[in-house]
């Protein structure tokens, strides 16, 4: 008898090795050895630099604490958006034993890295209840609002009581919080929580099972064509402006089109919402109650422009995804008469399109978060500090440049991991220039972090016009 | 002399190192209904890809109505009509969205044959104005093809454009595509596993296989002479789906 390469009847073991290599690789085929090699490197770098600073036991805990980061991200971004895909309902109903390998697997890899986080926080710290707390919340509700889990908001809960428990809770509770008893009580929580989720997240077929597809698909746009936070903007403000565009017959808005939805509308609405929200906050707690509501809100407006910066920087790193999602329609338009027949003409009308369409959002998002700074009473430094954090971000604008029929279409959390990357290089830069030159770090760090994104851009256009005909792209991969 | 709507010489393309094309030479006349047939993973959706230039080949050379490829005129892009196998249909859009934005696109659009046309083919007013993503599958396609005849070309590609319609569906394509397009002339290659269907519409049939054109010519002349079309040992051939069997084992 003819030997396979795979055994016939793995293990259980074996299971769970198939269907983790089978949900991973849907966000990048080497994601599992990229994983492995970055949870070795960086725990080794991180601990080598602990070992030589604070000490050997420090050390020991951030050994503990950096793969099991690692793995939570990898978890909460890679593993469960692949399980859920593989978890349809004809394979949840008919392929025996697959959901509840499935479920297993994904409750004993989230449980397995928190117990690993757990333990090196015990060693770093006394009381990690709290940090654990929002490693929980943030893991479990991002992975169940990917998953389109109804009620998946809940989650915020213990993400906005942890963030504020250090300025509300009496200190009688923040002592609770820190004994070794809130960490056993916090640990015995959350594994309902997580059995829960997973249960939630990788249903047994039935109606319930198609309800979630069809949210998840109403939420990312129908085969994920058109996918961007705040859809339903983009949809609406589409409607609106189609006909203008149609009846002006000017070819680049035409070539936008057929990228899905108008993306700069829904960053203008989902940042309006937000930055609404929080002026409204600040302006209530100021006017209706005593200055401590204020002092409460006015230090998290650096973490809200953190997160609308971040914001930023997820929806660059989507840009080449959504290119390559709708190849389809690309080819009919690559046939229509209107559009450049020359490669060079056409990509460098889409190399344009998409440059605007970068800088209006980023010149969106950079305002929302330095207004939302403002409003909340940051004034000299600090407001200049966010403005500089704005032109950090600004080398991400070249993620969308590219040569877009070579480009493999890779998950979006792989691009905007790079997006992250190329934002930190202007202020790795000014801390180089401040350490050996004693220059200011902001400013080094911004005027690099421009410089940078200049000449990124100048060469990704160039690399663009010069690349094989961009639609459809992703056909060369 | 009107050039051929499609002429090509010694076209080659390969997936990683796997040929699909093999110096493929093949020219379609002007007025011409020919059916692409060919097993699955023969290459006939590449095929048509590379005739509209929306794959890049490794080797060879194409040409639509006598201009190459790479430097089609707008003209004659206006002149081309294409339904892909999915009909990829700016799901984001509504039907009547969808169809302005390729009016827009193209110097020619029959508003008439459109409006004609989603009557017949039970597209309604409610459907009309409904995101395409809701619409069904055989809605969808009905609506590709309709987008592809809406500015009347005058070579159409057809890649499998019946596979996601029903009976009543493909009998209504049917007589749309002998009334409404080859009764004008248009040149057609129609790519289906329905064979029924290509023997109602197409006259001329061509076999791919191995990466090239093996067997081409009038489907009632391949049909009488399938004895010399096949090898000594196989039998002979009494309809085109035996001919298909045997030229394409």
């Amino acid at each position: 008898m003819a030997r396979t390469a795979y055994p016939v009847h793995p293990g259980r073991l074996g299971q769970y090795g198939l269907l983790w290599h089978a949900a991973i690789a849907q966000a990048h085929p080497a994601a599992h050895t990229i994983l492995l090699w970055s949870m070795g490197l960086v725990t080794l770098f991180v601990t080598t630099a602990v070992a030589l600073g604070p000490g050997m036991s420090t050390a020991i805990g951030w050994a503990l604490c950096t793969p099991a980061v690692i793995m939570l991200f990898a978890w909460t971004m890679c593993f469960v958006p692949g399980a859920t895909s593989l978890n349809t309902p004809a394979s949840a109903q008919l392929a025996p034993g697959m959901r509840a390998r499935l479920f297993e697997l994904t409750v004993l890899l989230w449980g397995g890295a928190m117990v690993l986080l757990t333990a090196g926080l015990l060693v770093l710290q006394e009381g990690s209840a709290p940090m654990l707390l929002l490693a929980m919340a943030i893991t479990l509700g991002v992975a169940a609002g990917m998953g389109s889990v109804r009620g998946s908001w809940i989650m915020v809960l213990p993400l906005l009581g942890a963030s504020l428990a250090g300025k509300l809770a009496p200190p009688w509770l923040l002592d609770v919080l820190r004994s070794p008893a809130a960490t056993v009580v916090v640990v015995a929580t959350m594994i309902p929580c997580a059995v829960l989720v997973a249960r939630a997240l990788l249903p047994q077929a039935g109606d319930r099972h198609w309800d979630m597809l069809a949210h998840r698909a109403r939420m990312l746009g129908a085969g994920q064509k058109g996918f961007h936070s705040g859809g339903l903007a983009g949809f609406a403000w589409h409607g609106l402006t189609l006909e203008r565009d149609l009846a002006r017959r000017k070819p680049r808005p035409l070539l936008m089109r057929a990228l899905g939805p108008d993306i700069v509308a829904a960053t203008v609405a989902s940042g309006t919402v937000a930055g609404l929200t929080f002026a409204t906050m600040t302006y209530f707690g100021r006017s209706v109650t005593t200055a401590g509501v204020t002092e409460v809100l006015a230090p998290s407006a650096s973490a809200m422009s953190a997160l609308i910066l971040l914001s930023f920087l997820f929806q660059a790193g989507s840009v080449p995804s959504l290119v390559a999602r709708t190849r389809g329609e690309q080819a009919l338009l690559r046939l229509a008469p209107a559009m450049p027949a020359e490669a060079q003409r056409f990509n460098r009308m889409l190399a344009h399109g998409l440059l605007r369409q970068g800088l209006t959002i980023w010149a969106f998002v950079s305002a929302t978060a330095v207004l939302m700074a403002l409003v909340a009473g940051a004034r000299g430094n600090a407001l200049a500090a966010s403005a500089c954090m704005c032109c950090m971000i600004s080398p991400a604008i070249a993620l969308a440049l590219r040569d877009h029929a070579r480009a493999p279409s890779w998950s979006a959390i792989f691009y905007w991991l790079f997006a992250v990357g190329l934002s930190i290089t202007g202020p790795l830069a000014g801390a180089v220039l401040f350490m050996l030159f004693g220059q200011p770090f902001w400013a080094s760090a911004t005027i690099a972090s421009l410089v940078f994104a200049g000449l990124l851009v100048h060469r990704r256009l160039r690399l663009m016009e010069g690349a094989p005909f961009a639609f459809p792209a992703a056909r060369l991969d | 002399m009107t050039a051929s709507p499609i002429q090509m010489r010694g076209v080659a393309k390969r997936f990683d190192s796997k040929p699909v094309l093999d110096g493929l030479d093949w020219e379609v006349g002007q007025g011409q209904v020919i059916g692409l047939l060919g097993r699955n993973g023969a290459g006939k959706s590449t095929l048509m890809e590379c005739v509209l230039g929306l794959r890049e080949i490794d080797g060879g050379s194409v040409q639509l109505f006598g201009e190459p490829l790479d430097a089609l005129s707008d003209a004659t892009r206006a002149r081309i009509g294409y339904v892909p196998q999915k009909s990829d249909l700016f799901e984001w859009m509504t039907p009547l969205q969808m169809l302005a934005y390729f009016k827009a696109l193209y110097p020619r659009w029959n508003d008439a044959k459109v409006t004609g046309l989603l009557d017949r083919w039970g597209i309604d007013i409610a459907l009309r104005n409904k995101p395409i993503r809701r619409l069904s599958g055989g809605e969808q396609q009905r609506l590709s093809i309709i987008r592809a005849l809406a500015h009347e070309p005058e070579l159409l590609v057809l890649d499998e454009p019946v596979s996601a319609l029903d009976p009543a569906g493909r009998r209504d394509f049917l007589a749309e595509l002998i009334d409404g397009v080859i009764e004008r002339g248009t040149t057609v290659v129609f790519s289906t596993h329905i064979l029924t269907d290509l023997e109602r519409v197409a006259l001329d049939v061509a076999f791919l296989k191995g990466g090239r054109i093996v067997l081409e010519g009038d489907l009632d002349d391949l049909l009488d002479g399938a004895a010399n079309h096949v090898g000594p040992d196989a039998r002979t051939p009494r309809s085109l789906e035996d001919l298909f069997i045997e030229v394409t084992r």
